[in-house]
């Protein structure tokens, strides 16, 4: 490909006489470190097809460009269902939609080929991928007559009038719906997209449901007079002909009837009410030529009144080859009478709310509500059909805020809440949410800006941490000639430095012995200890010319451990460098070391399959050999040291018993070889990430998938437990990091991950530091920087007396589901799926709250019936639950009398404008102007900090804010309270009960006071003992 | 440390045609260590570790000529080295820890090499059918174009594993367009896989396949992209460990920049 003469490349090299295609093989091989930003695609690849681009987005679903692969190769347009708006309702929708699209076949109309469901659950369906132009572009780039512009639709017409024969209405006919496609050199034009399409036939879809969310949906400036006035019983075939002299209107006068002004963003309410009230400007207003008969196709075709209109697409058909053919045709021009009082009144039907919260969910984004509402002066009759819009639009948001945070999306739940407070700042039900999922989540959140990493490094892997995280040591590379290097990094001036690294090969190991900076370091032969301070010099060596097969260390005891190629093991003092014992375990390579129970138990794998575990204390070695049919990838002892897992390179997991060595499951079958584990003791689950990219969470006791496979990350090469043990983190080969949640599996992708290369947890793990090669950058994240935990206190808030009699009164009326009684009002609150243990009642403040089986409370409106709070966990020994005189702490009591106070928002709370700000930047993600949830690419504290304006008056969103915003000990217990985390865990620690020390762990886990308490009294006490008697 | 892939993934690697390669999703694994480990003749390993055979046959070869054996000989040494290696799994005898094919092959030539030599035995191999088909009169000729360089048969070796490694990428990555009937894309388009300074603009080349400028840039990117892939993956197939892939490209760089 290289011009005559030009035999240097890129790279400067000569190119050489054999390179491939005569390109510069440096430079080709180079490209594959091309710095383009690659899209995090959820899912590469779905069954028989390869995604390829997404060509568009709607409220429900995707649509993605790919290439079905057999048993025929072509292009296809790929729609897939959004998981997280997979309710039953939308998927009886879906499932229609693939039944109505399957009825149909016309050369005009875009085929149907396949439906079914991805690896990871989502429902796609397959259709004809039409290549070409929205129509009315078309027909301007090409210039057309008008006569040709005819010819175009007439096809489009009898395209539409099969799909009305087959009893299937399109609904959102418009012309980016309408694609005109080259074939053989002819204009064919394809209606694509029956994606609102709802058929006449009740008997398509069992579901009934499916009509009820199918009112309304469709693109207000196409939209019919009837869709726009939410009336769903008199939607037929006529509105698509209303559609289709829209898009003939605009194919003719180079505009749509009612647009305005493309600079002013109008409201979809606004556009809707012109579309029902004002009478359409004359075509011959903006094109005088078309006065006379086209004008009268037009105008009757777009009646306000759909008996007004052509019968059928297929009469608006004839009437245009009449046009066509210059016979005379049937529209007359119409009076200006346009019977639209009388239209509406016919039709005001009660609103559904669910419509228009759908409609405004899907046409939605680009209302600015708050606005709209305010500039916008209504006549009487409508207004409260707008005041109705709106609590549907922000109750719309409010649920999909709730199903989102179980999901633990809570960035794109926190957006979502805060655009129903914009909708609606008094929603108090949504604000107090917010405030609940601000307080007990846990977000991962960039602490400081990002560091450049030193000049000419590159390549930065097996990093580590010391002391809390803030400081430590990698390999890196120097890409100029590929040397291996040291670096150590921290957060002062020099951010980076590099050292030798010493070693004539390559590096493989490198592991923190201590929380000081001493490192163990090993090149697969030799094994040394190493130090911050000057990480080239090796402090002692361990090992010499010896094979070096796995290397792992127990930091806080300063115990080193290293398995060799022959099965022997051996630990070492880190401090002395002595050699405390060695065992021959195996007989063949050990591939990998997990330590537990403070370095007292080492697990280990065999690439013969084998597992075993040997216990120091007792002097006791089990061995199990060829327990994996493939070399054993990944080993891991569970905190308790009763519970070894294994994986292997086969994709098979197992769980082990110790001391017998027996297994406790059965197989646990991931996809591809295993790469990587975690454990979380809270809620007993194992997470295991394979070489395809799944996470799978599963149920340590039965062996049995805890929660849906998470998948779409090329590779889970790391998986980590966070501190408070209910969350993973996991970081995949494309580079993204998610938090997932440990009992759910449900997770989100942390905002700007993207290009991670390599991550490395603190020692306390509550940070960890994540490292771009792509941007050459990293940065220090707080896993869990905020939630809440409750707290002991003796007498810190008063239980609240009982009501006056009469005035609220709850009632249990089966195990799953309470009434609220009050002023001769009867409400009931929605069933819930776990049993209620107990629940308690403000009086004062309206609010119930409920605790269940499984050990979650939620805080629910007395009046709205409405939830204030997620179901938040709290911990299994809860029994019983009082509201307190303090209004934002609830009490909780275990069976034994013991007490805890926990977080809950204050009633009724009211939040300004800023606070939303805050929060969407806490969270991370907001909503553009067209209604997608964006990630904020620069969310850090800082940031949120800088959100806060200066003359803020204290209240609730102050307190929030600085609670949120001040870490670990110098917070205070509660938001706006006096009382510190620093002095709260002080006076624990002189009262030094064990459980007063277990509450300290919960705060700091770390804490070595508390570690010396525990030591003292030789208490079996674990840092997650929960509520204390 | 630990190989990381398993047998049933081996089957991936059988078959190289590009359909396979372009349905797998992540990274193919590496065949070969397994064989390592297991040992065992019957694992599904051999074919797949054939074709492996079959796409570095010219490497070996151009080694062969190289130590000054005549093509006949070459063409009866590389068929016997590869017959020994894939039928009698020879490779128990070479030091694993060397977790590349590329060095793999290189010691293990050589020392098959040596082997032969002492024996003497010039008695012809055959008797069955080749085990690994291939032109030998194509290799002669290809190895006839060779520069007669200073080059050691090792650093020829190591040359030309390099340029067969990214041939192959090429072909595989060609045969994908021609499958989707887009030859005419990938040949306007391939030369600007190594950058963009030796060919012509983007808009230049879009007039030779009638597309815009932004549809090229898109098609380049995309064209890298799969490029990348298929390197990965070729080279996936010939490491231990997936973190091999790049110091492994890395060291072709270094090949070329000598």
């Amino acid at each position: 490909m290289n011009r005559d003469g030009d035999t240097v490349g890129d790279c400067g090299h000569t190119i050489p006489e054999d390179a491939p295609l005569g390109m510069c093989p440096i430079c080709l091989l180079g490209s594959h470190e091309d710095d383009s930003e690659e899209e995090v695609s959820p899912e590469n690849s779905v069954g028989n097809f390869r995604i390829e681009g997404k060509l568009g987005e709607g409220g429900f679903a995707e649509v993605f460009q790919a290439e079905q692969l057999s048993p025929v190769r072509r292009r296809v347009a790929l729609k897939m269902l959004r998981p997280e708006v997979a309710t039953t309702q939308v998927l009886a929708r879906f499932e229609a939609e693939r039944q109505a699209l399957a009825l149909m076949v016309h050369p005009n109309i875009a085929a149907i080929f396949d439906a079914g469901e991805s690896d990871s659950g989502r429902r796609w369906v397959s259709m004809e991928y039409v290549e070409g132009k929205p129509i009315t572009e078309y027909a301007t780039k090409h210039d057309l007559s008008w006569t040709d512009k005819l010819r175009l639709l007439l096809p489009v017409c009898r395209a539409v009038q099969h799909a009305h024969l087959k009893g299937v209405i399109h609904r959102d006919l418009k012309p980016s719906n309408i694609l005109v496609a080259q074939v053989d050199g002819k204009a064919v034009p394809k209606v694509i997209d029956f994606g609102i399409a709802r058929a006449i036939d009740a008997s398509l879809t069992d579901s009934t449901l499916y009509t009820e969310v199918y009112q309304l949906v469709g693109t207000p400036s196409y939209m019919s007079p009837e869709q726009a006035s939410f009336d769903a019983a008199a939607i037929d075939g006529r509105s698509d002909i209303y559609s289709l002299g829209v898009i003939l209107y605009e194919m003719l006068c180079g505009t749509t009837p009612f647009a305005s002004d493309p600079q002013v963003s109008v409201p979809v309410m606004e556009i809707l009410r012109r579309v029902r009230e004002d009478e359409i400007p004359k075509p011959s207003s903006h094109e005088r030529s078309l006065k006379g008969d086209v004008e009268a196709v037009i105008l009757k075709a777009t009646e306000k009144d759909p008996r007004q209109r052509y019968d059928s697409a297929g009469a608006l058909a004839d009437e245009i080859e009449r046009l066509l053919t210059n016979r005379p045709v049937e529209a007359t021009v119409p009076t200006p009478f346009y019977h639209l009082g009388k239209f509406v009144r016919r039709h005001t039907v009660p609103v559904v709310a669910a419509a228009i919260a759908l409609a405004a969910l899907v046409i939605g984004g680009t209302v600015a509500a708050v606005q709209f509402y305010r500039a916008i002066s209504l006549s009487e009759e409508l207004r409260a059909k707008e005041v109705e819009a709106r609590d549907a639009f922000r109750n719309s948001d409010f649920r999909l805020a709730a199903e989102l945070y179980e999901r633990r999306r809570i960035g794109d739940s926190i957006a979502h809440l805060c655009r129903a407070l914009r909708t609606d700042p008094d929603h108090h039900a949504s604000a107090s949410y917010l405030l609940a999922v601000l307080t007990h989540s846990k977000f991962a959140k960039p602490n400081e800006a990002a560091r450049n990493y030193a000049e000419g490094i590159d390549q930065i892997r097996l990093p580590v941490l010391f002391g809390s995280g803030d400081f430590g040591v990698a390999v890196g590379e120097t890409p100029e000639d590929g040397r291996e290097v040291l670096v150590r990094f921290g957060s002062g001036e020099a951010a980076m430095e590099s050292f030798e690294a010493g070693f004539k090969n390559q590096i493989r190991f490198l592991t923190a012995v201590d929380l000081e900076g001493r490192f163990a370091i090993s090149d697969g032969k030799n094994l040394q200890l190493r130090d911050f301070a000057d990480p080239s010099a090796p402090s002692l060596t361990l090992l010499e010319n010896t094979e070096v097969a796995a290397l792992t260390a127990f930091p806080e005891s300063g115990l080193v451990f290293a398995g060799s190629s022959k099965g022997e093991l051996c630990v070492w003092e880190a401090a002395s460098g002595n050699l405390l014992e060695s065992i021959e375990a195996a007989t063949s390579f050990i591939s990998d070391l997990s330590v537990g129970r403070e370095g007292h138990l080492l697990g280990f794998g065999t690439v013969s399959g084998g597992v075993g575990f040997w216990n120091r204390d007792l002097d006791l070695l089990r061995f199990k050999d060829e327990q994996h049919r493939g070399p054993v990838s990944k080993v891991l002892i569970s905190k308790s040291g009763l519970v070894l897992a294994s994986g292997d390179s086969d994709g098979m997991a197992r769980i082990f018993r110790l001391p017998g060595l027996v297994e406790m499951t059965g197989e646990l079958p991931h996809g591809g070889a295993i790469r990587s584990m975690a454990q979380s003791a809270r809620y007993r689950t194992l997470a295991v990430g394979d070489s395809e990219g799944f996470t799978r969470i599963w149920d340590i006791q039965t062996g049995k998938l805890a929660a849906p496979s998470t998948g779409f990350q090329k590779s889970v090469d790391v998986l980590l437990s966070v501190a408070s043990d209910d969350e993973f983190i996991s970081v995949g080969g494309s580079g993204s990091v998610r938090r997932i949640n440990a009992e759910t599996g449900y997770g989100e992708v942390l905002p700007g991950s993207g290009t991670t290369s390599a991550v490395a947890l603190s020692g306390n793990r509550r940070s960890m530091v994540s490292f771009s090669d792509r941007r050459k950058v990293f940065r220090t994240i707080a896993l869990d920087h905020t939630s809440a935990f409750p707290f002991s206190g003796n007498g810190a808030a008063a239980l609240k007396e009982p009501g006056e009699a009469g005035e609220t009164a709850v009632q249990k009326v089966n195990d799953y589901q309470l009434i609220v009684k009050s002023n001769e009002l009867v409400a009931s609150l929605p069933r819930v799926s776990s049993k209620i243990v107990d629940y308690a009642v403000d009086t004062e403040n309206h609010r119930i709250a409920m605790l269940t089986e499984n050990s979650r409370v939620r805080i629910w409106s007395a009046i709205s019936s409405e939830p204030l709070t997620p179901f938040l966990p709290v911990s299994e020994k809860t029994v019983k639950i009082r509201f307190t005189t303090e209004e934002s702490l609830l009490e909780l009591s275990n069976d034994k009398g013991g007490q805890q106070y926990f977080l809950i928002p204050p009633p009724n709370p009211v939040l300004p404008e800023w606070f939303l700000t805050f929060a969407e930047i806490f969270g991370g993600k907001e909503f553009s102007r067209d209604g997608d949830i964006l990630a904020l690419a620069e969310a850090s504290l800082e940031t949120a900090r800088e959100s806060i304006p200066s003359e803020a008056p204290a209240g609730v969103a102050i307190d929030h804010a600085t609670w949120l915003l001040t870490e670990g000990r110098e917070r205070t217990l509660i938001p706006g309270g006096r009382r510190t985390v620093a002095e709260h865990v002080d006076s624990l620690l002189e009262l030094g009960t064990p459980a007063a020390i277990s509450e300290v762990f919960l705060f700091d886990p770390g804490n070595p006071m508390a570690k010396e308490r525990l030591k003292e009294r030789g208490a079996n006490l674990s840092p997650d003992a929960g509520i204390q008697p | 440390m630990t190989p990381y892939l398993g047998s049933a993934e081996l089957k991936l690697m059988s078959e190289s045609s590009p359909e396979t390669l372009e349905s797998g999703k992540a990274f193919p694994q590496t065949p070969w260590t397994v064989l390592l480990n297991v040992r065992d003749e019957n694992t599904l390993g051999s074919d797949a570790l054939a074709e492996l055979c079959r796409i570095y046959w010219y490497p070996v070869y151009a080694y062969i000529r190289r130590r000054g054996k005549n093509p006949e000989d070459a063409e009866d040494l590389a068929q016997g080295f590869f017959e020994g290696f894939l039928r009698r799994g020879d490779f128990a005898t070479v030091d694993r820890a060397k977790g590349r094919l590329r060095s793999f092959l290189a010691t293990a030539i050589s020392h098959y090499l040596s082997q032969e030599y002492r024996r003497q035995s010039a008695a012809r191999r055959g008797g069955g059918r080749p085990l690994v088909p291939i032109d030998a009169d194509e290799a002669e000729s290809r190895y006839a174009e060779e520069p007669s360089d200073e080059l050691s048969p090792e650093k020829l070796f190591e040359r030309k594993w390099a340029v067969t490694s990214l041939e192959t990428v090429l072909d595989d990555l060609k045969a994908e367009y021609v499958a989707r009937g887009k030859q005419s894309v990938f040949d306007a388009l391939s030369g600007f896989l190594a950058g963009s300074s030796a060919v012509e603009s983007y808009a230049a080349a879009g007039e030779l396949c009638d597309m815009s400028e932004s549809a090229v840039k898109m098609t380049v990117h995309r064209m890298r992209k799969r490029f990348r892939d298929l390197l990965h993956r070729r080279i996936a197939a010939t490491v231990e460990t997936a973190d091999e892939v790049e110091s492994e490209i890395r060291w072709m760089m270094a090949t070329f920049a000598e």
